[in-house]
């Protein structure tokens, strides 16, 4: 069931995401038309007990990160009059201490980030990095690039079949197969992890040219789908992914492209 | 709809079938030590516990009534089909029935009062369509290379490994059409930083001009045996470079292209009628294959009396030893990438030194790959390496591209 709602929710937030302004009543609307496409039944029991659970976790959540915002403004307060007295006393010591403290703090306020915005998972990027992090506020591009779409298309099939850890490793067998493939080769980039089983590729200030960068992911899909992932249990198995290319230009609308992505058939 | 929806699920279910195939481990050994009709009396008995003992305990243990067929299909293998779509879990269940029950079993001897214990592997699949027994054989092929006493194959992932049927038109297109050409990667001395040598890779590409690197196409064109085509095409092409552009090339061979007398005879007369052997280095795969190193040596002789090179290539990654290093008469070790790029971690450092010591003592030149960056190339420098081969000294580059900027890349400043 919670895989279910993780997808209706996706498909919602796809096609709402680049509205300015969304009205609980839009996402419902939008949210219970997936759920039907799905057959997903809304008043169903188990379906309301998931719903609950997931409100309390997310409410956790949110008190957790309050409780380290809060705890790290503290830090932050009295490492600044710390730091005020230890100037007005010509204090090394102090100083030298206080810039241990703001060294960890400064650690503190990175893992509060990649908690925000890194998938817990697969160790990329999430969704919420795109629309707060990389594009502008208006959902365009801020710069010229290429952007790739990483399908995992077997991952359903293996969640179904064999549940979510091997689905899971799955996706971090790719997404650690790409990075360490892209490193390599020194690309700069982003990867996200745009929906359950789909990733985005972002690579700006290209030094090669395009048709090198586009040979070489097509390359790298060859190389990732002739790889054999072998589970503990004995299985072997031999995914299926599909990775689609396009270019995008400084102020383009990130919609036009994600969306031409996804529905496109051919790879460029 | 619904009832057409309805009705395509209970027939897809209805054919699903899981297959188990059982292999009995060195049936030889038995054969030769306890001669073939003890081989046979154990087969029979294997088939007798198959058919009684383990066929009532996995109906008990999936609790339904599932038709199971058992036969003898080849020497000492067995097939099991379970006409039923088992779940993972279960399937793993009648794997372990199985192999408990075998190899916990005391198979009796003739005219003899003792038993033995026997070893089995077991190959699993399950699929609707007839192609079930490719993938159990395939299942049960992979288990044994990897030492393992099971392996399961999901046919709908399996499907996967045909969707690359394109890549045949490809090699044949690239062949037929003279696509294959070299990519040279610059290697630099790293005294006198200036380019000396260049690695020629190999590429080929499809009828959109779209380019594949070897790692995606060689095991398939060896597999179809289009290899040696290719190999030709190559060797052709750097010939031709060689006397324009009179530049100095590393070739990759395989230890199987040196046991392979066409690729062996015809390398050697093209070296020895267009004279290029002093401006050429064959690299030659450092592998758990070689396994006649006398056969390594005699061709190295052959092509040294041209003046041709020798360079053991990935050193550091397989099974060969400084042993075996000291028996071929080679003029350069590459050291692996893996462990360059390793190097700025204690224990490689300390590795890659050993190596560059004993390369000196013995007069072999060494060779850094997958130099990426400053700082490797600095560690590289530091420990005496003699050349830089990566990214950082050159991408794989068309011979074109090459000699049109040759002024700037045959010398790279180190700063």
């Amino acid at each position: 069931m919670r895989q279910q709602l993780k997808k209706i929710t996706d498909l919602t937030i796809n096609d709402i995401l680049n509205k300015n302004i969304i009205l609980p009543s839009t996402y419902f609307d939008k949210f219970n038309y997936h759920a039907k496409e799905l057959e997903i039944d809304l008043d169903d029991e188990k379906f309301k007990h998931e719903i609950n659970k997931l409100i309390s976790e997310d409410f956790q959540a949110i008190e957790n990160y309050m409780n380290l915002i809060a705890t790290n403004a503290a830090a932050l307060k009295e490492n600044t009059k710390n730091a005020a007295d230890a100037i007005l006393n010509n204090d090394i010591d102090s100083l030298n201490d206080i810039y241990k403290k703001i060294l960890n703090l400064e650690l503190e306020v990175k893992n509060l980030n990649d908690k925000l915005f890194v998938d817990d998972i697969t160790n990329t990027f999430n969704k919420k990095w795109i629309y707060k992090i990389f594009l502008n506020d208006n959902a365009l591009f801020q710069q010229n690039g290429i952007c790739i779409l990483v399908d995992v298309i077997d991952h359903n099939y293996v969640q179904s079949e064999y549940g979510d850890l091997l689905a899971n490793n799955l996706l971090i067998f790719a997404t650690k197969f790409i990075k360490q493939k892209l490193k390599d080769e020194d690309f700069d980039y982003d990867m996200v992890r745009y929906n359950e089983n789909k990733f985005l590729i972002f690579m700006q200030n290209l030094t090669e040219e395009k048709k090198d960068v586009i040979n070489f992911i097509l390359n790298l899909e060859q190389l990732l789908s002739n790889t054999t992932l072998k589970s503990n249990s004995g299985l072997f198995i031999k995914a299926k992914y599909e990775f689609k290319i396009c270019s995008f230009k400084i102020n383009q609308d990130s919609k036009e492209i994600f969306e031409g992505l996804l529905s496109k058939k051919r790879k460029i | 709809m619904l009832f057409q929806k309805i009705l395509d699920i209970f027939s897809k279910n209805n054919n699903i079938k899981t297959l188990f195939l059982v292999d009995i481990l060195y049936m030889k050994d038995l054969n030769a030590i306890y001669d073939f009709k003890n081989g046979d009396f154990i087969i029979r008995q294997l088939d007798s516990i198959l058919k009684t003992n383990i066929k009532e305990l996995i109906k008990q243990e999936l609790k339904r009534n599932i038709s199971i067929n058992i036969k003898n299909t080849h020497v000492d293998v067995f097939e099991i089909y379970l006409l039923d779509d088992l779940t993972i879990e279960e399937i793993v269940i009648v794997k372990n029935i199985i192999y408990e029950s075998v190899v916990s079993n005391n198979f009796k001897l003739l005219d003899n009062h003792g038993t033995i214990n026997i070893d089995i592997t077991i190959g699993c699949a399950k699929s609707e369509d007839q192609h079930i027994k490719i993938y159990a054989e395939k299942a049960l092929y992979n288990a044994k290379l990897n030492f393992i006493h099971y392996m399961y194959y999901d046919s709908f992932l399996y499907k996967n490994e045909s969707v690359n049927e394109n890549l045949l038109d490809i090699l044949n297109y690239s062949i037929e059409n003279n696509l294959v050409e070299p990519y040279f990667q610059a290697i630099m001395d790293n005294k006198t930083n200036k380019i000396v040598k260049y690695e020629a890779l190999m590429r080929i590409f499809d009828k959109e001009g779209r380019m594949l690197m070897p790692n995606n196409f060689i095991y398939k064109a060896k597999k179809c045996r289009l290899y040696n085509k290719l190999m030709e095409i190559l060797i052709d092409k750097i010939i031709v470079y060689i006397l324009k552009y009179k530049i100095h090339i590393s070739i990759n061979l395989d230890y199987t292209d040196i046991l392979n007398p066409q690729i062996k005879k015809d390398l050697v007369s093209k070296i020895k009628s267009n004279n290029i052997g002093e401006y050429l280095t064959l690299e030659i795969l450092e592998s758990e294959k070689v396994s006649s190193f006398d056969t390594v040596n005699e061709f190295i002789n052959d092509v040294k009396q041209f003046g041709v090179k020798i360079a053991i290539d990935d050193f550091g990654t397989g099974f060969s030893n400084y042993e075996n290093i000291l028996n071929l008469n080679i003029d350069y070790i590459k050291i692996d990438g893996s462990l360059i790029r390793k190097i700025n971690e204690d224990i490689y450092l300390n590795l890659i030194k050993s190596i560059v010591l004993f390369s000196k003592q013995q007069n072999i030149k060494v060779v850094a790959e997958f130099v990426s960056d400053l700082k490797i190339l600095r560690y590289v420098k530091n420990i005496e390496i003699d050349y830089s081969q990566g990214y950082y000294i050159g991408k794989p580059t068309h011979i074109q591209e090459l000699f049109g900027e040759e002024n700037e890349t045959t010398t790279k400043k180190d700063n």
